[in-house]
């Protein structure tokens, strides 16, 4: 091996290592635990084979996990449409390069400092039946109060109101990110020859953002599968499970009941899910997503 | 340019009032509980679990010969200082042992935090307060130390605990923990308010609740009665004294019992009338409704009752169930020891456990909390619980009925097996349900609990 082969090894091995140890380690041991019968509050325990993965395959819906995976889904599709959508239309609207318009992108990216815990606790507030400021200014303005947090048909929504107000801010900037990245001449050239402003969106702007919508899509598709701490703090999973999500459902698995290896197991079918829809969306994107400017 | 301005401009207001909504805010309506989970979460400090050495003598097994620190785990805000002037009385009277009060935001906070100490075998506390639905689960899985030994080396009279406060702390015989913050639900109402009306007198029956519920609601224009129903304890209470219980004896779920479920009809019809609020908000939420004025009756725990005693209306507090059995099941929490902890600081936490639970400190604490005091000769003393009773009224009414408190059924199942229980009731009471479907459902789900799935 070349000497300068060796000091690149070596230069990215801390990271290797790293990456190693917090992450394909920790991976590896969950599949070992999954074949135990580990009682989190136990100090021994034994190998059980198969037994776990039984378990699943005869217990999933009796243990909701269809239930909380649609929930997940549905959780997904809505902060997927609303970062995507939502942010993109903050960006063109935000993509003034003014300091008063800094100033409003900055208010607007604010909520993603926020630590989730109070952000949900903010929301616990404005979203209360009787004292909340949503309810009062509906009421003020002629509407009923809605219980948003304890209703089965709001809860979700509430959660998504919460999520999409602590990211959307982010995604409003990796867009205007992006967009400050296309050259002006090509709408320049567009507007010459007669383009409108809704026609250079169209052909020019969103084309050349694919990549951008990839990310965000990809990224906020993942972090959204595993969303909990909003869930845990605005809803508990309630009301009758409307909100409970695969990683709540690992949560109490493993921290309500203790079990652990089930928790193991839910997590690994969880996380091939996941893996699975990535592939497939990185394969679909192949032929979608334009990276030539 | 100049609509995408304003636009711009309003996206923005919004954004920052929404961020500045949480500003200037002294109390929350909503459930302070989840406040505390941001702020309060036990500390990181490290315990000295290594500091002690194993006693080799049968003799000294239970001494401390040596300086040890220890952690204790408590729940709830606003014992900080009690706790930590116990803290300070019980070194300059031992003066080998440091006790380090850590307090944890509610007892799903401190159990995760003890599960995940537990499982690494380290940073565990010396003693730690637990709920009492939790305990049967750590004292099963062997993670309490048993405390019999110890009880008799250092002469613990634990007969002069009130029976029903002990039976949470033992597990097949055998002790695994003290009572400490020890309550029971009851009933709250605005003495004041009512009194207006003529309604101050709180019913003694099932059908004089019902009407009195409609005579406040016509005479106040307020909710009589709201029911913070996502606590599985009023909801136990309240199946128990109709008949249903949680287990039978073959070990499937008695849940299923013709009383309850007419019981939960007419419920369902005060409900409906907007007598009464069915309501899936915390106990901070429904607690803070009953403090505004907004209903005139609750039922939650006896230990609420130390913050009511200033408020600008008489709160009133009244025992009735109004069903079959009359009862209160015994809820809040007691300490025990992590087992896996060396025994020199087993040993510091059973000193500091014994002179935390000792007569006199807890008469200080139930006079102090409103939780209740739990040694039978403070109870008989009436000096003592006269003292008690001018620093807290109405808590003459909860010791009276002391005959009805019971021992919460032990079963490492309950939490969960009661989830389903309460998701029925409160999906037939409130999303109007079909009664037989949810009904059969929960009994399938709960059987399934028990089960051991």
């Amino acid at each position: 091996m070349k000497r300068s082969s060796i000091e690149e090894f070596l230069c990215v091995l801390p990271a290797v290592l790293l990456v190693m140890v917090t992450t394909y380690y920790p991976l590896a041991d969950l599949v070992r635990v999954s074949f135990t019968d580990w009682n989190l509050l136990r100090k021994d325990y034994s190998y059980v084979g198969l037994k776990n993965w039984q378990w699943f395959l005869e217990n999933a819906a009796g243990n909701n996990f269809y239930r909380d995976m649609g929930t997940t889904l549905k959780y997904t599709a809505g902060s997927v449409l609303i970062s995507l959508v939502a942010g993109l239309l903050l960006a063109l609207l935000m993509s003034r390069m003014t300091r008063g318009f800094g100033a409003m992108r900055a208010v607007i990216f604010l909520p993603r400092y926020v630590g989730m815990s109070s952000a949900g606790l903010l929301f616990l507030w404005i979203l209360n039946k009787d004292y909340g400021i949503i309810n009062n200014v509906a009421e003020m303005m002629g509407g009923s109060r809605l219980a948003w947090v304890t209703s089965k048909g709001l809860a979700m929504v509430s959660v998504l109101m919460l999520t999409g107000w602590h990211s959307v801010g982010y995604a409003m900037m990796i867009y205007l990110s992006a967009m400050t990245g296309i050259p002006s001449s090509y709408h320049e050239a567009a507007a010459l020859d007669g383009a409108s402003r809704t026609q250079r969106f169209f052909r020019i702007t969103l084309p050349l953002l694919s990549p951008t919508v990839l990310f965000l899509l990809v990224t906020t598709f993942i972090s959204s599968m595993k969303v909990f701490n909003a869930i845990d703090i605005l809803t508990g999973g309630g009301p009758y499970g409307s909100t409970e999500v695969i990683v709540y459902l690992i949560y109490q698995l493993g921290f309500v009941d203790y079990r652990v290896d089930r928790a193991a197991v839910v997590s690994l079918v969880f996380f091939l899910f996941l893996l699975l829809v990535t592939v497939l969306t990185m394969r679909w994107s192949e032929h979608k997503v334009h990276y030539d400017m | 340019m100049r609509n995408k301005r304003m636009a711009a401009l309003c996206v923005t207001a919004v954004m920052a009032i929404s961020v500045l909504e949480g500003c200037g805010k002294k109390e929350s309506p909503a459930d302070t509980t989840a406040a505390a989970k941001e702020g309060q979460k036990p500390g990181t400090e490290a315990v000295n679990t290594a500091g002690g050495s194993e006693a080799d003598s049968a003799g000294d097994l239970y001494e401390v010969t040596e300086p040890v620190t220890i952690e204790y785990w408590y729940n709830g805000s606003g014992n900080e200082e009690f706790y930590k002037k116990l803290a300070e009385d019980f070194h300059s009277s031992h003066e080998n042992i440091t006790v380090v009060p850590v307090c944890g935001a509610d007892y799903n906070t401190i159990g995760e935090k003890l599960t995940a100490a537990q499982a690494a075998g380290t940073g565990l506390p010396g003693l730690c307060l637990m709920s009492v639905d939790r305990l049967p689960v750590y004292m099963e899985s062997g993670v309490c130390e048993p405390l019999d030994g110890y009880c008799e080396y250092y002469g613990v009279d634990t007969s002069d605990f009130v029976d029903a406060f002990m039976d949470g702390a033992t597990y097949e015989g055998v002790s695994y923990a003290f009572p400490h913050g020890v309550s029971v639900a009851t009933f709250y109402y605005n003495k004041d308010e009512l009194s207006k009306v003529g309604l101050d007198k709180f019913p003694s029956t099932w059908d004089e609740f019902r009407t009195w519920c409609r005579e406040v609601y016509e005479k106040t224009g307020k909710t009589a009665y709201t029911c913070a129903c996502m606590q599985n304890n009023i909801l136990y209470n309240f199946a128990y004294n109709w008949g249903g219980v949680l287990i039978k004896e073959d070990g499937t779920t008695g849940f299923d019992s013709e009383v309850l479920k007419q019981y939960i009809r007419e419920m369902k019809e005060l409900v409906d009338a907007g007598y009464v609020e069915w309501s899936l908000e915390g106990v901070e939420a429904v607690g803070n409704k009953f403090l505004n004025g907004d209903t005139m009756c609750m039922n939650i725990s006896c230990t609420s009752y130390s913050k009511y005693t200033e408020e600008d209306f008489y709160v009133g507090m009244a025992w009735n169930y109004m069903g079959e059995h009359n009862i209160s099941s015994v809820a809040g929490s007691c300490m025990f020891i992590p087992s896996q902890l060396d025994q020199m600081s087993k040993n510091a936490a059973f000193l500091f456990a014994q002179y935390l639970s000792s007569p006199d400190i807890n008469f200080e604490w139930a006079k102090y909390s409103s939780y209740l005091a739990t040694h039978k000769s403070t109870i008989a003393d009436e000096a003592k619980m006269e003292e008690i009773y001018k620093a807290l009224p109405e808590m003459r009414m909860v010791y009276a009925n002391s005959d009805h408190y019971i021992e919460k059924i032990k079963t490492p199942y309950f939490t969960k097996a009661m989830k389903p229980f309460m998701e029925a009731i409160n999906q037939i009471i409130l999303e109007d349900a079909d009664f037989d479907e949810a009904w059969n459902h929960m009994l399938d789900e709960v059987n399934y609990v028990l089960a051991g799935n």
